[in-house]
């Protein structure tokens, strides 16, 4: 669970000396906040109900303790049981860590059924606070659902008054601490003096869009120190808390220079000697028109090379991909037994996009492939946004070109026009090659078409080259037609 | 009512056990102290036994009794105890907690 590795060269130097700060150990965090929490201060962790407020907060305090810093975890609300099991379901193994007395959740019940006379103050708090943190040797604490703590009060200004007392303390001793609060947007309590308060603010939000929820996090102000500001997506996995930083996913990748087969030698002629190794490729076209066949193929070359694939279906299971191919003289059971292919087959109407990009990142990780396939990006649609879809695709691209894995992503465009949606999901314009495939009505057949509209570092085919698909994989007219003939042809 | 002399005997009965947990001598602490001294001694007359406990200095009973505010009064009871919150100076609520008749 350490920072992940597709923000970890990120973190722009001239920030990282700022202020003194404790790395929170959550993958992609740190490189939002340069570095992690203010050391000495308070992070004040704003978010509705079910965002993940007490999750992040545990989570940065296991991976603290499992650095060999103790911390406290004071809970107003859920019981310490509860908290421990939540945070077992995302890998985290508290009790473990408490009975070797790197971590502590304790639970305090507020005293909401008291008989109230007369003024009070949160001394009693603040000395059971110290007394457990002396005994943890501590400088590390959260304080949960401080808002519960707050209402006891029922009155505005003595909540404020006590939580300034409390900010006090824990400056005071020099705690590094972060305060988790419910944002009550309906309610009229917003408790807004508290964000003038802190350090540090992290707003959390979660929003559902075409049926799919997602979270995202905000860093509202982080005094004496740069951040990276925007909204970042993040994901509750069940190895903790993501993020997937788009700023902080390096630009810079080595350019790639071999040139490795299409799977058909003609293909590789056309295209102008083969697609780069680590290069990114878009095979567009209607549906039917042989955009997997062409993956397939190139799947199979590469394998037979010895080099892994990774193949991501979001149309079909791993059977049926496998015994079509198998039906057009491509066999990748063979590479599947072989272990030089990889399969993963998503929904994306299971999940949102940045699941989706966690899980492809994370069988990235596990298999190592030297390429990638994506059969079709156009499902991403289905996970939402056609924005987000964009969004998760860039991500894909450059991280992947930053690992040289060749990318070969399927677009199925809804139209047999030609000249519509040739850019489509504006991804177009971010790959290196882009292959259009056609159908052509010549009057008394339906022929096909392959075109290629780009191919960066290529001296490439420009012409139409007809193609079918036979029970021995794809074969490919090397002599092909140029635009102008095809239209004649089509008028 | 006919129950009125029962109930006064089982009054005269009655013993009060408290505790007070205070903070030093912030404002709020003292004047709880303060009330509830003359509240015993005025309405509990040699019924009653209080305990002051500062958590200051005494981390380990705040935290057994999971004090978090301060003054607290607890009244202890055989069933649960009642908890009493702030500085006391409203004597009519302590009353009620402790079931004294109104006056």
């Amino acid at each position: 669970m350490n920072i992940s590795v597709l923000t970890a060269s990120a973190a722009p130097e001239k920030a990282t000396q700022s202020i003194p700060k404790v790395p929170t150990g959550i993958r992609g965090l740190d490189t939002i906040l340069h570095g992690g929490l203010p050391k000495g201060h308070t992070l004040l962790l704003n978010g509705g109900p079910g965002t993940g407020k007490t999750l992040l907060a545990i989570e940065f305090l296991y991976h603290r303790a499992l650095a060999g810093e103790p911390g406290l975890f004071i809970s107003f609300e859920e019981y310490a049981d509860d908290i421990r099991a939540n945070a077992f379901s995302i890998g985290l193994d508290i009790i473990k860590l408490e009975q070797s007395k790197k971590l502590q959740i304790l639970h305090f019940q507020i005293p909401h059924r008291a008989v109230r006379s007369g003024d009070f103050t949160i001394q009693g708090l603040l000395t059971l606070i110290k007394g457990n943190l002396d005994t943890l040797n501590a400088k590390i604490i959260v304080l949960d659902a401080v808002d519960m703590l707050m209402r006891v009060f029922g009155d505005s200004e003595r909540e404020q008054e006590e939580m300034y007392i409390l900010n006090d303390w824990l400056r005071e001793q020099s705690l590094t601490a972060i305060l988790t609060v419910k944002s009550m947007v309906q309610e009229k309590k917003t408790y807004s003096f508290l964000d003038f308060m802190a350090d540090c603010i992290i707003f959390l939000d979660q929003r559902t869009t075409g049926q799919v929820r997602t979270r995202r996090l905000n860093v509202i102000k982080y005094r004496g120190t740069d951040f990276l500001s925007n909204e970042h997506p993040y994901v509750i996995s069940s190895n903790g808390v993501v993020l997937m930083p788009v700023s902080g996913v390096s630009l810079e990748y080595p350019a790639n220079k071999k040139r490795i087969s299409t799977g058909d030698t003609i293909f590789d002629k056309i295209i102008g000697g083969g697609f780069f190794h680590g290069s990114s490729i878009l095979l567009s076209g209607p549906s039917g028109s042989g955009k997997t066949t062409l993956a397939v193929t190139f799947t199979r070359a590469a394998c037979s090379r010895n080099e892994k694939t990774l193949y991501i279906s979001f149309e079909e299971s791993q059977d049926v991909l496998f015994s079509r191919s198998k039906s057009i003289g491509i066999d990748l059971y063979q590479d599947w037994d072989a272990n030089r292919l990889g399969f993963l087959s998503l929904l994306p109407e299971s999940a949102g996009v940045e699941q989706h990009l966690l899980w492809i990142c994370d069988a990235i990780d596990a298999f190592g492939p030297d390429h990638l396939v994506v059969d079709a990006i156009t499902a991403c649609r289905r996970m939402g946004s056609e924005d987000a879809v964009f969004h998760l695709l860039l991500r894909l691209i450059v991280i992947c070109r930053k690992k040289e894995i060749t990318c070969v992503y399927t677009n199925q465009k809804d139209t047999m026009d030609q000249v519509t949606q040739i850019t489509g999901l504006k991804i177009a314009s971010v790959v290196d090659t882009l292959v259009s495939l056609y159908y052509v009505d010549d009057g008394t057949r339906l022929s096909r078409r392959l075109l290629v509209v780009k191919s960066r570092g290529s001296n490439h085919s420009m012409r139409y080259h007809p193609f079918v698909i036979t029970d021995r994989g794809i074969a490919l007219a090397s002599s092909g037609k140029t635009g102008e003939q095809v239209k004649n042809q089509e008028g | 009512m006919s129950g009125k002399s029962f109930s006064g005997n089982f009054k005269e009965q009655k013993f009060y056990e408290f505790i007070l947990f205070v903070a030093g001598n912030e404002p709020n602490s003292m004047m709880a102290r303060k009330n509830l001294k003359e509240l015993c001694e005025q309405e509990l007359k040699g019924r009653f036994n209080i305990t002051i406990v500062d958590v200051m200095e005494d981390f380990d009973s705040a935290a057994a009794h999971n004090i978090l505010l301060t003054p607290t009064l607890l009244i202890q009871n055989a069933i649960s105890d009642i908890m009493v919150i702030g500085n006391l100076n409203n004597r009519e609520k302590i009353r009620a907690a402790l079931q004294l008749p109104l006056e």
